[in-house]
């Protein structure tokens, strides 16, 4: 598990692939229906690829950094879900993938999150929320589309 | 193709009376405007020791003048207020690039969000769903409402929908084409559109500058008052109830006004979308729809949520005040397919402020008037001296009222946010009753399938 958690390359965390930002903003919709309702594709499809959202000040505004926020830290911990399972790949020699890699992978993500200082939003999201890391995995293990899963 | 928003003129007083208020507001505004400026109202007070002079003739008309360039000044600051922030939103995202949005493609994917395709639509309906869509104030100017679309690199993007709001113009921004907007973007713009009506506390007629008012005075009632201790005991009370109004009861009015923006916002896009929008969320949509509208209301969230440096954040009370409104008026829609009217949502604290402003108000043009009475005698060299006071003031309004209009047409030319231009309107010739062309649309909204006829007439 440690030696996955070690392999899990977070350089890659904000280098997001078109497919990966499609796969991602797919998993937000399925996980949020409401909420990426309420943003709109285009915001949705921003998060998705990790950009920077900045606030107005001034005027009459709709501010809705609160939900942008959440919304980012999902997509953020589906992107590192994505790349855990490409370190076990890697570390597995290419085997095709088993269920039993699940509670491997649930851990080896939970250990990479807890020793990043930049990723402590994560850490309180899945600690005010224990199975969001779960339906992530299930989501991104079993959805259609699923990029590096093939 | 929509085919503009050119309003029927013959349906203008229809459309007033639907926003009563506004005309309630109109009497507010001169009735502040008198107690703001005491030049005229002592001029008043004066008459009634002079009687008539044919000097009056004279000073009558300039004090009229010079009390409206006055003022006008006001009104234009608070337009440039609203510039500034829209001039440092402009440089803070230059990265950004903003592109007009013609109103017909808002109006026209409104529409086609709203009403069954399918549905006849009657002759005319496409004027009327404008005016019942658009403020007020489109209404009369024709050109007062902008969208502009906001477009990013991708790298950034905004957090936030905005509208910039003055007596002349509003200015509305967007993260989406109205054509790409699902019906939750909808109720968003329509909010923003809530902002921009006169209606609207944003547009307030409790403008700021009074005490430039107060300073412009000065010189005038230096010339025209007899100084005695009398004169200086009734402007000493003139100074507390103006003090006392500037800085307690408008202060107090500002922290309600931005709650009761919000709700009036949230009131105007309510009434305009159709209830089937809001018929099928659960009460655990409903919670999220709420909080994503309102903020979480907690303390460490304020701040950046919802407050901005012009503004002071909501209180948590008045948060948690506003998401109650939200439920509730969701709720009315679920359960008996209308919203509350905005006149009805207990606002307590608010009523109150604008009763305190009212009668601290009067107190000020009653002060005033018997100031007035205080006035010398109008000897010849006085009287010049009036002349040329009030003659010189009238000008210094209207060259700083000129300067800031300046500023209008330097943001439109420089930020490119003009409109785009409409196509031309057909003349809508019958006159309709407010009452009417209301009910007719919201038919058109709520039509639920009892009609069969498939044609979508324009």
């Amino acid at each position: 598990m440690d030696e996955i958690a070690a392999s899990i390359n977070l350089s890659e965390l904000n280098h997001r692939t078109d497919e990966q930002v499609t796969f991602i903003q797919g998993i937000l919709k399925d996980l949020q229906p409401l909420q990426t309702k309420m943003l709109g594709e285009k915001t949705v499809r921003a998060i998705s690829k990790g950009a920077t959202f900045e606030t107005i000040q001034g005027g009459r505004h709709l501010n809705f950094m609160e939900v942008i926020s959440v919304l980012s830290n999902l997509a953020t911990l589906t992107q590192i879900v994505v790349l855990a399972i490409l370190a076990i790949r890697k570390l597995r020699a290419n085997a095709a993938w088993k269920i039993e890699y699940q509670e491997e992978l649930k851990k080896a993500v939970t250990e990479k999150i807890k020793n990043h200082v930049e990723l402590s939003d994560l850490n309180s999201l899945i600690a005010s929320d224990p199975i969001i890391l779960d339906r992530i995995i299930e989501k991104v293990t079993t959805a259609p589309g699923s990029p590096e899963l093939k | 193709m929509w085919r503009g928003t050119n309003f029927p003129q013959s349906n203008s007083y229809h459309l007033a009376a639907s926003l009563g208020h506004a005309y309630r507001r109109s009497g507010f505004r001169l009735l502040s405007d008198l107690a703001w400026f005491p030049l005229s109202t002592t001029f008043v007070g004066a008459l009634f020791v002079l009687g008539l002079d044919w000097r009056l003739l004279i000073l009558l008309p300039l004090t009229l003048t010079a009390s409206a360039s006055i003022n006008l000044l006001r009104l234009f600051r608070q337009t440039s207020r609203v510039y500034a922030q829209l001039k440092e939103f402009y440089a803070t995202h230059r990265h950004w690039r903003f592109t007009p949005i013609p109103t017909s493609e808002y109006l026209d994917s409104l529409f086609q969000h709203m009403v069954i395709p399918g549905v006849e639509v009657p002759e005319g309906t496409h004027e009327l769903f404008a005016q019942y869509m658009l403020p007020l104030s489109e209404y009369y100017r024709g050109d007062y409402l902008r969208f502009i679309e906001i477009e990013t690199d991708e790298e950034t993007a905004p957090a936030t929908w905005v509208s910039f709001a003055t007596s002349h113009h509003a200015w509305i921004f967007l993260y989406e084409r109205p054509r790409d907007m699902n019906e939750i973007a909808h109720f968003k713009v329509l909010h923003e559109v809530g902002h921009t009506d006169p209606a609207s506390t944003t547009i307030s007629y409790v403008a700021r500058g009074n005490f430039t008012l107060l300073f412009a005075s000065l010189p005038v009632l230096a010339i025209m008052l007899k100084w005695e201790p009398a004169t200086v005991l009734i402007f000493g009370i003139y100074l507390l109830v103006f003090f006392s109004l500037t800085n307690f009861t408008l202060k107090q009015f500002d922290k309600h006004a931005r709650f009761k923006d919000e709700v009036f916002a949230d009131y105007f896009a309510f009434t305009r979308c159709p209830t089937r929008w809001f018929q099928d969320l659960s009460a655990k949509d409903i919670d999220d729809w709420v909080n994503m509208i309102s903020g979480s209301g907690s303390s460490e969230n304020r701040h950046t949520y919802i407050s901005s440096e012009y503004d002071a954040p909501l209180t948590e009370e008045q948060v948690n005040w506003r998401r109650l409104v939200l439920r509730d008026q969701i709720s009315r829609i679920q359960k008996r397919g209308s919203t509350k009217s905005e006149e009805h949502i207990p606002s307590a604290s608010f009523r109150r402020t604008n009763r305190l402003i009212f009668y601290q108000q009067m107190l000020l043009i009653i002060v005033s008037v018997v100031l007035g009475l205080q006035h010398a005698p109008l000897t010849t060299s006085r009287f010049v001296a009036l002349v040329v006071a009030m003659f010189l003031l009238t000008i210094v309004g209207l060259a700083m009222i000129v300067m800031i209009r300046g500023l209008d047409l330097h943001w439109d030319l420089n930020v490119k946010a003009k409109r785009v231009s409409e196509m031309p309107v057909k003349d809508q010739k019958d006159i309709e009753t407010l009452e009417n062309w209301q009910r007719r649309i919201r038919k058109l909204i709520e039509w639920r399938g009892e009609r069969s006829g498939p044609k979508h007439r324009r």
